[in-house]
């Protein structure tokens, strides 16, 4: 059986129909992972023993209970190992993580296990999220599946190259500056961050914890909406998470242009993106204003200031997250110290990465005695402007549209040396967290090398719904899924 | 030259809720290293703190009952640094935006009333604990302490002597034990404070370079450490050294404070606003609703006593000290009119037996109905003081009845006058050579007498009735 | 705010604070590539932002308060299965000197 072109709803219909059994899906999916990941190096870690135990526990349930299907029975899936699995390894792509079995379940993975999922493996990403294009892992970069040279992007590139690639149905990423969003927009597939507070941060490894939030990265919009109603809502363990209710998004995916309104940024604001990234863009508010679907110019006068808002937050932020890897409770100590400092500076120092270790001594800085109103404060300041800016523009369309990135996917090695011009490539996505809103990032065609470009919707905070119902409109006019036929390994 | 200390005290006090402030691990002190302990108060990778209802409440009943305003919104924030007891690295507590502020307890002085300015009250988590003792070349930790619910009570620089300081912790202890916030208890540490300490000359409005003592651990050594510590301050002043600021401990053998070793690199916290919490806010509903379950004051109660009981400023000093015995002390009172006598049965028997036993007056066997009941029969003449006391402590030991007791010990007075004069005159017709010698003017033989009736009636009988009856039939005779 | 300039002497504070260390080779890359991102970060002093009041969280709402009930905790042997140094359920760490 062929499962590289499976996502979500048709692995429902085919466990719903008996035509395979879940044991069957896990065997293969799992075959495939170790097969290929020589080749794209999206897993970290293949569970493979305690997987197949539980698909022949599920099988049984499906056997006894054809009726009372739970929303995710026997879904293979791996997700971002950022998440904490119980008695799996969860690194964060870390030398300093790297032998740690979490006691315990994160909020979405206890989620996905309670919708009856079976996560088989764990996918490679950035360490501890810090990167764009997935080469700061301590587990070696992941390749693009549309080309092998290229980077997936990052940090949740191991979720998107093995969705594109179908070494998994569909996964959960995390975005905290775009590491949902460009990722997708990198492999061509659909790569959701919601509002922040949808879904629960816990047991989601921390990197900046005022902009991280989980998603769903998918083969299609409507995968997108099963696997968002499963993980979203309000968590008492985090104190983040709104109570707002969580509407059946599947009920959303109808794709009504009358409910649409969209805004759009002044052309001059994409100076300097590449004009193919800018004319896919084009074609996408083409095709809405085709719909008769209205289109309003907006404007967004502080989104300049993201990048080095971004910066000074979220480095804050992890300095601070971060500094909970001492080597004394769990994962890597230095095997060589005189002392409890040196234990610390030691472990520290071999345990993280550079984009680790620069992050963390500027978020040290923007906190540090004499600096915190000039930086910390003062880019908390600004992330206010940037969200009202945001407000604003909502109060007059529903729907924003924007590219994701301002280039195609980076050849790898090709921005390592340059942090400041890797991090600026995050322009487009990082309002977006800065503010809070939901965003979904959708294929919207190829370059002339064939990689794949991507366009965001953003929408208002907690109109997930929304978003949908527009994303679905644009898939199904546009054919932008398509796309993943193109991907044969 | 005279030099005047101006010191101010920082007490952490563990809060008595049942779980910890920021996870559901049992609060509780003693239990086996790392059993009460989650991926939450372990700081595992991906938890987060969700913060305890109780823990607010009993923080703002303390604020309100040490006269703070309660602030409609107060905001948690991370310090900052590495130890291995904290185990996120940072401790999640209140900085710029505590719950309350501006509150004051007053002390009493020689010089009367003084009162004590609390600057700000602050909710956050305690952190594990290292052990040093085990092993000569290894630290261990245990963190079952770890989240556990502190208020931080901060002063304003108003003590001005050991004294001063120790007696306002005291005032302050009993206060947050009356309101149930805190169990006091020092040697485990649910009670613990450091000393902000500087020395500048008599009259003089500029502040000295001040110093820190940590980890003051008792009455005695609150008064002992701070009293070292103005004379070092005094001494490198005198010898115009320069004052270091620094972080000192008290080292109780020797009787000196000294400066930490471990050089802490720098004290930058980087304090910043806790992005896994939100604002605290309270309503003034909220607020009123946690002021409710706050008692009777220690201060308050004192009052009452010297005034409407009429106890003397001593007893009730004594039985407001601990709310166990002064709630007890109010039962009795309730039940017999007798406030003075009471108090003094408390002061003197009760308070004994307890301390020789190390038992709390909640856990003694003698209840006030028992208590109230023996106190009776003394004023109604049943039994005598002396019958009384011993009942007493058959009580405490064995337990049982008052009435059972006397019944069994067969304690009677006698009270029938013909009877005793009956006695007496015997006594003195055996006894002529000493009734002689009284007459002679040696009115200490009076306590012969007494003693041989008490001899002869087997104490059933009250010794001031006694005494005059004896005294009477001496004269005449 | 004037022009960070960022020194050796400031990124030793600062590997100090974050209890950190690189190798003595990689001080000039460092400096470099965190003076380039300060210059580019000084864009916000064009800002005015004095009347702003912060944006510290992606949610503004009031906390929300956990009832003070008590749960399970861990297994001692799971609470220590993943300390890199432990002894008799405690965590093993080189001696501390206070």
């Amino acid at each position: 059986m062929d499962i590289s072109k499976l996502g979500i709803f048709e692995i429902k219909s085919l466990l719903l129909k008996r035509e395979v059994s879940c044991t069957e899906l896990v065997k293969a999916y799992i075959e495939r992972a170790e097969r290929l990941n020589g080749i794209l190096n999206c897993f970290i870690t293949i569970n493979r023993e305690s997987a197949l135990i539980e698909a022949k526990q599920t099988d049984e349930i499906i056997q006894k209970n054809p009726d009372g299907i739970r929303p995710l029975d026997g879904l293979p899936i791996a997700i971002k190992d950022i998440f904490v699995t119980r008695n799996i390894r969860t690194t964060c792509g870390s030398k300093i993580l790297g032998n740690f079995v979490p006691p315990f379940d994160a909020t979405v993975v206890r989620r996905l296990r309670d919708a009856g999922a079976i996560i088989f493996g764990k996918l490679n990403m950035d360490e501890f999220a810090m990167g764009s294009s997935n080469e700061n892992s301590y587990f070696g970069p992941v390749k693009n599946p549309f080309d092998l040279s290229r980077s997936p992007g990052g940090s949740s590139g191991g979720s998107a190259a093995a969705v594109a690639a179908g070494l998994t149905p569909a996964s959960v990423g995390t975005d905290t500056g775009g590491s949902i969003r460009q990722p997708a927009a990198f492999c061509g597939i659909v790569g959701m961050k919601p509002s922040y507070g949808r879904i629960s941060r816990y047991g989601m490894i921390a990197f900046s914890s005022s902009l991280d939030q989980a998603g769903p990265m998918c083969r299609n919009v409507r995968d997108c909406a099963i696997l968002l109603e499963s993980i979203a809502g309000n968590d008492p363990k985090d104190s983040t998470t709104m109570s707002t209710p969580v509407p059946h998004y599947t009920e959303w995916i109808v794709g009504d242009p009358s409910e649409i309104t969209v805004g759009i940024l002044r052309p001059d604001t994409y100076e300097g993106v590449n004009p193919e990234v800018l004319s896919a863009y084009q074609n996408v508010v083409n095709l809405f204003a085709k719909h008769n679907i209205p289109i309003t110019e907006i404007e967004l006068p502080h989104i300049k200031y993201a990048v080095a808002v971004y910066y000074l937050i979220a480095t804050s932020e992890a300095s601070s997250n971060l500094a909970r890897y001492d080597g004394v409770r769990y994962g890597f100590r230095s095997g060589e110290f005189g002392n409890l400092r040196e234990m610390y500076i030691k472990t520290r120092m071999e345990g993280f990465g550079d984009e680790v270790k620069r992050r963390i001594i500027l978020g040290t800085f923007a906190l540090s005695s004499g600096y915190y109103d000039a930086f910390f404060r003062k880019a908390s300041q600004v992330r206010r402007l940037i969200a009202n800016d945001f407000y604003k523009a909502f109060s007059k369309v529903n729907t924003i549209i924007m590219p994701v990135t301002p280039d195609v996917a980076f050849r790898l090695g090709e921005k390592v040396s340059d942090p400041l011009s890797m991090y600026l490539s995050d322009i487009f996505t990082i309002p977006v967290n800065l503010a809070g809103l939901p965003a979904i990032s959708m294929p919207a065609g190829r370059n002339r090398e064939g990689l794949p470009i991507g366009v965001q919707f953003i929408g208002k905070p907690f109109d997930e719904h929304t978003l949908l119902n527009t994303a679905a409109f644009y898939e199904r006019e546009s054919m932008c899924m398509n796309i993943l036929n193109e991907v044969n390994l | 030259m005279n030099y005047e200390a101006v010191i101010g005290l920082e007490v952490h006090a563990q809060l008595k809720t049942r779980s910890k402030i920021f996870c559901s691990c049992p609060n509780e002190f003693g239990a086996n290293p790392n059993t009460n302990v989650c991926p939450v108060c372990l700081g595992m990778p991906g938890t987060l703190p969700v913060l305890n209802r109780f823990a607010v409440e009993l923080a703002v009943r303390a604020a309100l009952a040490l006269n703070c305003t309660v602030h409609r919104e107060s905001r948690f924030a991370r310090k900052n640094y590495f130890y291995p007891d904290l185990p996120k690295g940072y401790q999640i507590t209140q900085y710029d935006r505590p719950v309350a502020t501006d509150g004051f307890v007053e002390i009493e002085t020689e010089k009367g009333l003084k009162r004590i300015r609390i600057k700000r009250i602050h909710l956050e988590e305690d952190a594990g604990k290292d052990l040093h003792d085990i092993s000569p070349d290894k630290s261990y930790i245990d963190y079952n302490r770890s989240g556990v619910p502190l208020i931080e009570i901060v002063t304003e620089p108003d003590i001005s002597t050991p004294e001063e300081a120790s007696k306002y912790l005291r005032t302050l202890r009993n206060i947050l034990m009356y309101l149930d916030v805190c169990d006091g208890n020092m040697e485990e540490g649910s009670l613990r404070c450091d000393a902000n300490i500087s020395v500048r000359k008599s009259g003089s409005s500029e502040l000295g370079t001040k110093t820190e003592i940590k980890n003051l651990n008792s009455f005695r050594f609150v008064e002992k450490a701070l009293a070292c510590e103005i004379e070092r301050h005094i001494g490198m002043l005198e010898r115009g050294e320069r004052i270091e600021q620094q972080t000192m401990l008290y080292d109780s053998k020797e009787n000196i404070t000294r400066p930490m070793r471990s050089k802490e690199e720098s004290h930058d916290y980087r304090y910043f606003e806790e992005p896994d919490l939100l604002p605290l806010v309270l309503t003034e509903q909220d607020i009123r609703t946690y002021g409710e379950d706050i008692c009777e004051l220690p201060h308050q109660k004192k009052m009452r006593y010297t005034g409407e009981l009429g106890l003397t400023p001593y007893e009730a000093e004594i039985l407001v000290q601990d709310k166990g015995v002064a709630e007890f002390f109010e039962e009795c009172a309730l039940l017999l009119k007798e406030p003075k006598q009471i108090a003094s049965w408390i002061i003197n028997d009760y308070m004994r037996e307890l301390n020789a036993r190390k038992i709390s007056i909640k856990q003694s066997p003698v209840t006030p109905h028992k208590l109230v009941s023996l106190i009776k029969q003394v004023a109604e003449k049943k039994i005598t003081l002396n019958m009384a006391k011993e009942v007493f402590v058959i009580l405490f030991e064995e337990g049982g009845d008052v009435q059972e007791i006397i019944n069994r010990k067969g304690f009677t007075v006698v009270n029938d006058s013909d009877e005793i004069l009956k006695n007496i005159r015997e006594i003195i017709g055996k006894h002529p050579d000493e009734l002689s010698r009284y007459k002679k003017g040696n009115q200490n033989l009076i306590g012969f007498f007494i003693g041989e009736l008490m001899k002869r009636m087997k104490g059933r009988i009250d010794p001031k009735a006694a005494r005059e009856l004896v005294k009477t039939e001496l004269d005449k005779s | 705010m004037s022009k960070i300039v960022v020194d050796d002497k400031l990124i030793e504070h600062l590997l100090n604070l974050s209890m950190l260390g690189i190798e003595r080779s990689e001080y000039d890359r460092f400096r470099t590539q965190i003076q380039r991102i300060l210059d580019y970060i000084g864009m916000l002093d064009e800002l005015k932002t004095d009347d702003v009041s912060p944006m510290f969280g992606g949610i503004e709402c009031p906390q929300f308060l956990r009832m003070d009930i008590t749960q399970e905790c861990l297994a001692r042997t799971s609470a220590v299965q993943n300390a890199p140094s432990e002894k008799e359920g405690l965590f093993e760490i080189p001696k501390v000197i206070e």
